[in-house]
């Protein structure tokens, strides 16, 4: 408790980063996983570029590909979109894994039974209805509410024994659950059961979050005033508070880019990387950095080839983003062909899973745990 | 009980049922049941027509109700500018014009509103709002309200029609073609947006075709856009494929007339939107039912005859109270009730949005959310935002038309299930009349139908 609090008054003095042991005091709380869902299925083929592939990639985009000055080179084998230069930094740092060719076999190219299958993380002809973190964070702290999802979508975390909630932002959240009275009852009408439990949850959820909030916690870094940079400012002022809640979610969309791609896609990638990048030096300065992983995820990437409208259709595996203060930075995966297409899509070279259930395993020390049998491990994570 | 006494009797117990169910007059409590769901709340006037009938009749009232709507804004019914006159405008004119049309948007999605508070055929209005739904369109990205009001003409026309007709109207619809990125799509580059949601969303259900058939069907839909003089929808031969196409493994297509053949001749797309319909009154699936409905769906399309099956379903009369209302049903019904047209406003326009459902502008193809995905912590915590606002407009507007609620048979009615220990003395419902009504609105039943 004390430590706590001491660890908020550094973090206001604005004097924590020079305080190496402050890393270890935000290490007593549980790590912190931050799903960011690029919602609508992300461009991955014009997010992250296989420089060995050059040629066979601007041969299918005669116009969307990325051209020299569109891109810039992050190693000497892959380029990043340049909205995404920030990333540099971290990359540099070995704070940033990007793991390539990630799906499932037997892709479905629908958006809404795809991200099902990345939610619920099953085979594609399996249906669930537990989200593939519901079952996992009970476990890992006793906090009364184990995860938030701002905006849409709080599948990963639903269905399960997680108490999670789902909000838009905290202050909107304060301001509007005040007045919302307890209707606590016995009832057998089901519907009415899921209205109290909401009820319930936003009892708790204020309560619990009202003790972190009476700390104050101002933030250090300004955030872009952008509705996901204002979520991630959200998600970092909850981490400050220190409250052991282990997940987090937000969206940022829409990546279905069918038409007229380039000028969108380039606007969303600049939000995403500025509001990860933002809550990076947040966190550093606040010493919980060391606590703290980002993944981003999506329902599939797009087709190889651009279509007749300046866009591109649904495709299938895509490259994706972990970043945080213990990520092993690196490639992971391997980035898939474009010259041998199958049904005009990229072929997935490693299943989605594999990364769950590596960062179950190492981000919360859970090494048993197994999504499905036979999924390939990544050593995504610097134990402490 | 032994089995053959038991036995011996169920055919006499079955007769009593049927009797009970179909053709005796309705209760209170099953009047009040079909309003919530076919309807948007108990109106005492709807519960006073429905007291002498049975659920038959009852429901043909319904189906039958005429729908009168009044005209939207006039820059709605405007024509659009036309290409000569889009080239001449400076680059001021062209954001004051974008401009326009946005105002123009948040006017005609109140004008919806309104028309919606005060139009009388609730039934129909209920199917046009499923049709908003399935068939989705987004004012955002359409951004000309004239099309997305020649749309919502077509649904609010076919709504209990013939879905044959309907589905043609919309695969055809200038607003669609352009919200699916169809007006993109050409012989040289398929653009399968379109295809794919039409088999996917609109008519088989996702898991009832193959990537082949999605790639046929947008090949099928190639050259289908909309000229841009007067927006309407135009077929451009020089940019369709004219081959021949194969779809569902044996049927030969070649333009898009033909692919909603193959679509309609297909057993799934019946199956698709009977069980999505069904779903729009009915809380639980019952599958061998709606395969049922879905077989004699299939022979005439006849969307006023499939309403009828479901609405007389037994599943439908056993369901009371288990389904949340949409933002838009609660805001209406609450309208309606308490004759609350001040509703029909901007900010209630916002609210709606913020409640998760933005008129004429889901938050993406699928539509709005269903059922449970309705309400979560913080939708739970808007809509009681504004039920607290309804509550203290009806306890200060306490004239005569709310006073009507001030018995406890009435109360009784305004809520699916029992919200809370009414006063069962006339003279303490009275007393307690504004309290009482505060209660009842601001309680989570008031949230279910």
């Amino acid at each position: 408790m004390h430590r706590r609090n001491f660890l908020n008054l550094a973090a206001l003095g604005g004097f924590s980063a020079a305080m190496p042991h402050l890393a270890f005091a935000a290490a007593k709380q549980v790590p912190v996983l931050i799903l960011i869902e690029l919602n609508g299925g992300n461009d991955s083929h014009n997010t992250v570029i296989d420089l060995q592939q050059l040629t066979e990639y601007q041969k299918l985009r005669p116009q969307l590909a990325l051209n020299k000055d569109q891109r810039f080179n992050l190693d000497n084998k892959f380029a990043l979109h340049n909205a995404l230069q920030g990333f540099q930094v971290p990359w540099n740092r070995q704070e940033l894994a990007i793991v390539h060719g990630l799906g499932y076999p037997q892709a479905n190219k629908s958006h809404f039974r795809s991200i099902e299958i990345w939610d619920m993380a099953t085979a594609a002809d399996q249906y669930s209805d537990t989200g593939w973190l519901a079952n996992v964070l009970p476990s890992l702290s006793n906090s009364d509410i184990t995860a938030l999802t701002f905006g849409r979508n709080a599948a990963p975390l639903s269905g399960g024994r997680a108490q999670h909630i789902q909000l838009d932002n905290l202050a909107g959240f304060f301001e509007r659950s005040k007045k919302l009275k307890n209707h606590q009852r016995p009832t057998s009408n089901s519907a009415l059961r899921h209205l109290l439990t909401l009820n319930n949850n936003v009892a708790a959820s204020k309560a619990q979050l009202m003790k972190g909030l009476s700390r104050q916690v101002p933030l250090a870094t300004p955030f872009p005033k952008t509705k996901f940079a204002r979520q991630m400012a959200d998600v970092a002022k909850v981490i400050r508070m220190d409250l052991n809640i282990p997940a987090f979610k937000v969206a940022i969309g829409s990546f279905d880019t069918h038409r007229a791609q380039k000028n969108k896609h380039r606007q969303l990638l600049k939000q995403l990387a500025d509001g990860m990048l933002a809550l990076r030096s947040e966190l550093m300065q606040s010493g919980h950095w060391p606590n703290v992983l980002m993944m981003t995820y999506s329902e599939f990437g797009r087709r190889a080839a651009q279509n007749g409208s300046g866009g591109s259709d649904h495709g299938t595996a895509a490259s994706h983003f972990l970043m945080g203060g213990r990520v092993k930075g690196g490639h992971f995966g391997s980035y898939p062909s474009l010259s041998e297409l199958v049904d005009r899509d990229v072929l997935y070279q490693l299943d989605f899973r594999s990364v769950y259930q590596s960062v179950i395993r190492q981000w919360w020390q859970q090494p048993e745990y197994t999504i499905a049998a036979g999924l390939e491990q990544l050593d995504l994570i610097h134990s402490i | 009980m032994p089995v053959s006494h038991f036995k011996s009797c169920s055919f006499a117990i079955a007769l009593i049922a049927l009797s009970t169910s179909t053709s005796w007059a309705l209760s209170d409590k099953e009047s009040k049941h079909l309003l919530l769901r076919a309807g948007f709340g108990a109106q005492p006037e709807l519960m006073e027509k429905l007291a002498t009938t049975d659920r038959a009749r009852a429901v043909n009232f319904l189906l039958d109700q005429p729908s009168s709507f009044q005209a939207p804004a006039s820059c709605v019914l405007q024509a659009l500018p036309n290409r000569k006159m889009r080239k001449a405008w400076s680059n001021k004119e062209r954001i004051a014009a974008r401009k326009a049309m946005r105002v123009c948007g948040a006017e005609f999605k109140t004008w919806y509103l309104q028309q919606l508070i005060a139009d009388p055929a609730v039934l129909v209005n209920k199917m046009a709002l499923f049709w908003h739904n399935h068939f989705t369109s987004s004012i955002k990205k359409v951004k000309a309200v004239p099309l997305i009001y020649a749309q919502h003409t077509k649904i609010q026309t076919l709504a209990v029609g013939n879905f044959a007709e309907l589905l043609k109207a919309m695969v055809n619809d200038p607003a669609m073609l352009i919200y699916l990125d169809n007006i993109n799509n050409s012989k040289a580059k398929p653009n399968e947006n379109l295809a794919r949601e039409l088999l996917e969303l609109f008519t088989l259900g996702e898991g009832n075709y193959t990537e082949q058939d999605v790639l046929s069907a947008a090949r099928a839909l190639t050259g289908l856009s909309v000229e841009r003089n007067k927006y309407q929808r135009i077929f451009r031969h020089n940019r369709h494929d004219n081959s021949q196409k194969v779809i569902f493994e044996q049927q030969l297509i070649n333009d898009s007339d033909d692919l909603i053949q193959a679509i309609l001749n297909n057993p799934d797309t019946a199956i698709h939107i009977t069980r999505s319909i069904w779903m729009h009154f009915i809380s639980s699936v019952n599958e061998r039912q709606i395969e049922r409905l879905a077989d004699d769906f299939s022979r005439d399309w006849d969307i006023k005859k499939l309403l009828k099956s479901i609405l007389l379903s037994p599943d439908f009369w056993q369901d009371g109270g288990q389904m949340f209302k949409s933002p838009i049903e609660l805001v209406v019904g609450s309208a309606k009730l308490f004759q609350l047209e001040g509703l029909a406003s901007k900010r209630t326009v916002k609210r709606l949005s913020k409640m998760g459902q933005n008129l004429f502008d889901p938050p993406n193809v699928k539509g709005w959310p269903r059922g449970e995905n309705w309400i979560d912590e913080n939708k739970l915590i808007l809509r009681s935002q504004f039920t607290d606002q309804l509550a203290r407009a009806v306890a200060s507007n306490m004239a005569e038309m709310t006073a009507i609620y001030c018995s406890a048979e009435q109360m009784v009615n305004l809520t699916a299930v029992a919200a809370l220990s009414l006063s069962t003395s006339t003279e303490g419902m009275l007393r307690q009349c504004p309290q009482q009504l505060t209660d009842l609105i601001t309680d989570p039943s008031w949230q279910l139908k």
